[in-house]
């Protein structure tokens, strides 16, 4: 029994430092430093024991979606843009670095460095959070709200739209009867494209403006995406290949619910540490004292795990 | 930005690199001091940190690569794993488990269990009636036996 | 650890341990006299005085749900509408306010009184006592649970006073998604109630696992601590689940994420897996404590040591441990696959082993025993009868075939209110006057004690025992009217039911007037060898003026009865 062994390491640490009086950060209802540290982490883990659970909702729900409705992710996943996550990782991993040096600093008690490495750790989630403001505006700006507010007006006048271009696109080919080499070294090019998730959602369907103006470069032309419709939120060139499934909203309910619950983790783990930063300006923190510190850590670890797993969750896993 | 963004492949590499640099630079620092202790708890080395760092930078080139290769099947289970070895750097190094008392891995792996039990549970069962629901079984017998002779 | 270090360690002790057998000192002010004003016991950080307003609270709600719970039995006591024709005038408005009646009542309940009645209330109270600690492991965080709860009893308050809520105690998707009674706030409340719970939880383990005393090992620990302990793990496992549920079921509700109603491509079974993966734990987070608190009544008040102390132990991590793994037996008609029933459903029978090997070691304690029958001993027994019946009726809910006939009947409500109210208000009700002298310094009257016991005992069969033959028969639950042929149970069961209140007033009358008039309580009134009735009645505000050696629990062949004082001794060694 591990609690066993800890009760006579205590005990020993009791009378040893019975002689060097009692730090002032002990309460009362501990006899040592040590007990109330490591009682201090027990309870952080147990609590992040319920974090997990409570991800484990939503991760629940994202199961059971992706495993009885797989359509839904294969056509939502196009709208996810995994640069953005892929960037967003690091700088939650860097942050992850930068805590655990906080920590180090704390235990040395070198005040300007705890300093320092917060406001690192703090600036990072605030990287982190100014990214999410980026996705989730595109994702706004194109409608694609969780729920009943999806915007299905927006996307099905961008597929009428997409529709329609490959529909001109397949009779331009036929019309123009151009040498079959051309039609075949395209159409794989093409479909290649459409096989690959990871290339942004460039030039799917050959736009059909693209041979209205003598077949230009059609990637290029796509991806500077100015020319569609006007009063389009969606790009129809961003459009996920192959039909929409039904209730097609429940990949973003899925999406807004994860980010959403995990980026309030982030702004509650900045203002731990604002309030970290605050202690370690009154200079509490030294070898003797600093689990306000390492508590806090734990919870930025956390945060940083979740994410680890929502990343491939979300944006990588088709 | 967006072509920085479209190659954010090599960007993770090159980050990787850095932090391999950083290592070797925090290393050599190092180990010209004492090393230091606290009253309790365990102190973790720089080093240590920035190879752990190090790790979890090639593991995201290495998810964000694999991702552009097609495997089916096979995607999910090697994006999992990679975000296991992940936490489990993460969790061992980072959250110091690796030198804390061991009921404090019982209560997180406990946790995991506990929500690979709600999971699995859940799963299984809507699995079951999901399929229930779209292929009738009346149907299903119908199509298993006229289908079958006319087959 | 091994034997002999356990003792050489207990003997150095930590130089502030006495003799355990040095009389007791009672001077000086108790933790309720210490300081009177009013911020003092609002912004406390003593673990007793939180116990006392959580008591407080929790018997208030406790009122007010029992209020519910009149009203919709005097409403059953005729198919004809009896009470709601004075609020309500269509018969469709009548129905819904019967609907809204049981939901509050459950609600109430389960979320504001039975869940956090043994833990928080008597837990605060008691569990530092019995670990001869000075107070829990955060006692910030002990204040904080409080007044999460009092927030969320408050949300309960405004659910009442804006409608209602009429989705039952369960919110089953779809109807909850739409129903047009005050659903948010009521959410909002149970989530808050949730966190509340959770923080009590994690607080328990870890001044378990960190505070107990020298010499205290695991396997000397009180019972009580135990069933505390596996509490403490189902509430930090299984409440997150229900706060995500609840979270999940208000965008449900506000946006429409399509996660629990089919309206908007969801899966309303999926949501009473959810709802279940928490509920079912909480279920036994409502049963377990109480059987904690009657290990301990059975062995202080039958004089002997406790029968079986490690299987008593065991059983409550077991039961822990498989209240996880069962909460499909809520949904066998619900549409749930039939792979997932017969899988529930076996691991459902095997919850029995370890509730009955408790229910053995009970009986076997009191066995040769030498038994004072006052009143907590009398809840105690009462206790163990009633979970007994609980407990089997039970097992025929586990089974398929049976369950197919009963689910949603009377047969069921039967069941649960023989294991919620029967087993765990009851129990609490008997730990309440177990430690009514440690809490308030005051003797109560054992005759209007045993009388209200019995009242209690005899209203609560007669409310439920015809309930389950109704059930059996087929009275569906929830029903605002009847077939006629229902109505001579219905009119013993609320008949039953008067005389379990009468019970209930006769206890708040008799437990108000020992706090004016009581007699002065000794130490130990009881005879009971945990630490707690080795301090002051009431303890001091540190609990301990001398640190007691944690001794054998369950010893109490060194104690001795002094008919002068009213109080156990150490004997005296010659």
């Amino acid at each position: 029994m591990s609690g066993d062994a800890h009760q006579e390491q205590s005990n020993q640490q009791a009378e040893h430092g019975d002689g060097h009086g009692h730090s002032p950060y002990q309460a009362h209802h501990f006899d040592t430093m040590q007990q109330q540290f490591e009682a201090g982490k027990l309870g952080m883990w147990l609590f992040l024991a319920t974090e997990v659970l409570l991800f484990g909702g939503l991760f629940c729900f994202y199961t059971v979606t992706k495993s009885n409705n797989p359509e839904l992710f294969k056509w939502g996943h196009h709208f996810l843009d995994k640069r953005w996550g892929a960037t967003n990782t690091m700088v939650l991993l860097f942050s992850s670095l930068t805590m655990a040096l906080a920590v180090r600093e704390a235990q040395l008690g070198r005040k300007n460095r705890i300093l320092f490495y917060l406001t690192v750790t703090l600036l990072c989630g605030g990287g982190f959070m100014g990214i999410k403001y980026i996705e989730y505006s595109k994702k706004f700006h194109e409608g694609l709200f969780p729920g009943q507010h999806f915007a299905y007006e927006n996307v099905i006048d961008a597929e009428q739209v997409r529709d329609q271009q490959q529909e001109a696109d397949r009779l331009a080919l036929a019309d123009l009867a151009i040498p079959a080499a051309t039609v075949v070294s395209d159409t794989p090019k093409a479909s290649g494209q459409v096989a690959q998730p990871a290339s942004p959602p460039a030039g799917l369907s050959p736009a059909a403006g693209d041979l209205e103006h003598g077949g230009g470069n059609s990637a290029e032309h796509s991806t500077s995406g100015d020319d569609h419709a006007p009063g389009l939120a969606i790009d129809p060139s961003h459009l996920p290949p192959g039909a929409r499934p039904a209730n097609a909203h429940v990949f973003f309910s899925i999406y807004f619910c994860l980010t959403g619950l995990h980026g309030i983790h982030v702004l509650i783990g900045m203002g731990v540490m604002i309030w970290l930063m605050v202690l370690a300006q009154q200079g509490r923190f030294g070898p003797g004292y600093f689990t306000p510190v390492d508590l806090g850590g734990l919870y930025w670890h956390l945060v940083d795990l979740i994410w680890i797993y929502l990343f491939p969750l979300l944006y990588l896993v088709e | 930005m967006n072509e920085i963004l479209d190659n954010v492949d090599l960007l993770i590499l090159s980050a990787a690199f850095l932090s391999l640099f950083s290592t070797i630079f925090v290393y050599n620092k190092e180990k010209k001091q004492a090393v230091p202790h606290p009253e309790f708890g365990h102190m973790t080395g720089p080093t240590l940190l920035f190879v752990v760092l190090t790790a979890l930078l090639f593991l995201t080139w290495l998810t964000v690569a694999v991702s552009y290769v097609d495997m089916g099947g096979l995607n999910v289970v090697v994006a999992m794993g990679v975000a296991t070895v992940k936490a489990t750097l993460v969790s061992l190094y980072f959250m110091h488990l690796r030198w804390d008392r061991p009921f404090n891995s019982i209560v997180f792996v406990g946790s995991l269990l506990f929500l690979g039990v709600f999971l699995g549970f859940a799963l299984l069962d809507t699995a079951e009636y999901n399929s229930d629901l779209l292929d009738d079984p009346f149907l299903k017998i119908n199509t298993e036996q006229f289908g079958g002779e006319q087959g | 650890m091994s034997q002999p270090e356990m003792d050489a360690q207990a003997g150095e002790g930590t130089g502030v341990a006495s003799q355990t057998d040095a009389p007791v000192s009672t001077e000086g002010p108790s933790y309720l006299t210490v300081t009177k004003t009013f911020s003092s016991w609002a912004f406390t950080l003593d673990h007793k005085r939180i116990g006392v307003m959580y008591l407080i609270g929790v018997l208030f709600m406790f009122l007010l749900g029992g209020m519910f719970a009149l009203l919709v039995r005097t409403e059953l006591f005729s198919p004809l509408a009896i009470l709601t024709p004075f609020f309500a005038d269509t018969a469709e408005a009548q129905a819904d306010l019967y609907n809204r009646w049981f939901t509050t009542h459950g609600a109430i309940m389960v979320f504001l009184v039975i869940i956090p009645g043994v833990p928080a209330a008597l837990g605060n109270f008691v569990l530092p006592l019995l670990l001869g600690a000075k107070d829990v492991a955060f006692p910030r965080l002990n204040l904080g649970s409080f007044y999460l709860w009092v927030i969320g009893a408050l949300f309960f308050v405004y659910v009442l006073f804006s409608g209602g809520l009429d989705t039952g105690w369960t919110f089953y998707t779809p109807y909850s998604a739409e129903s047009g009674t005050a659903v948010i706030p009521a959410l909002v409340g149970v989530f808050i109630l949730g966190f509340s719970s959770i923080f009590t939880g994690l607080n328990f383990i870890v001044t378990i696992h960190k505070m107990r005393p020298p010499g205290m090992t695991w396997f000397k620990m009180p019972l009580f601590l135990w069933a505390t302990y596996s509490t403490a793990v189902m509430q930090v496992l299984a409440t997150p689940v229900l706060g995500i549920t609840l979270l999940l079921l208000l965008l449900e509700r506000t946006l429409g994420i399509g996660i629990f109603d089919p309206r908007n491509g969801g899966d309303p079974v999926l949501f009473q897996h959810f709802f279940w993966f928490y509920s079912h734990p909480a279920v036994y987070i409502m049963i377990v404590p109480p059987m904690g608190i009657v290990s301990e009544l059975i062995a202080v008040h039958s004089h002997k040591r406790i029968f079986g102390y490690t299987y008593i132990a065991f059983s409550s991590v077991s039961i822990a441990i498989f209240s996880f793994l069962v909460w499909g037996h809520h949904m066998f008609t619900s549409g749930q696959s039939t792979t997932m029933n017969i899988i529930f459903s076996g691991i459902t029978f095997s919850v029995g082993i370890p509730s009955a090997i408790k229910v053995f070691n009970w009986i076997a304690t009191m066995y040769k025993g030498a038994l004072s029958l006052n009143t907590s001993m009398l809840y105690g027994i009462s206790f163990i009868f009633l979970f007994t019946i609980g407990g089997l009726t039970g097992l025929f809910c586990a089974v398929l075939s049976i369950d197919t006939h009963i689910h949603d009947t009377y047969f069921i409500v039967a069941h649960f209110h023989y294991v919620m109210m029967g087993s765990g208000l009851i129990a609490f009700v008997g730990g309440l006057h177990h430690w009514w002298p440690k809490m308030t310094g005051k003797m109560f009257s054992e005759f209007w004690g045993r009388i209200a016991c019995t009242l209690v005992f005899v209203g609560f069969n007669l409310t439920f025992i015809p309930q389950f033959v109704m059930g059996s028969l087929g009275m569906p639950r929830r029903y605002y009217t009847y077939a006629d042929k229902f109505e001579g149970y219905h009119q013993l069961s609320t008949i039953g039911s008067y005389v379990m209140a009468a019970g209930f007033f006769l206890t708040a009358f008799y437990l108000i007037q020992s706090l004016v008039s009581g007699k002065k309580a000794p130490v130990n009134p009881w005879g009971g060898n945990s630490l707690e009735w080795h301090t002051a009645s009431p303890p001091p505000l540190e609990n301990f003026h001398n640190v007691p050696d944690a001794t054998d629990p369950y010893d109490y062949e060194n104690l001795e009865y002094d008919a002068a004082t009213g109080n156990y001794e150490t004997k005296k060694v010659s």
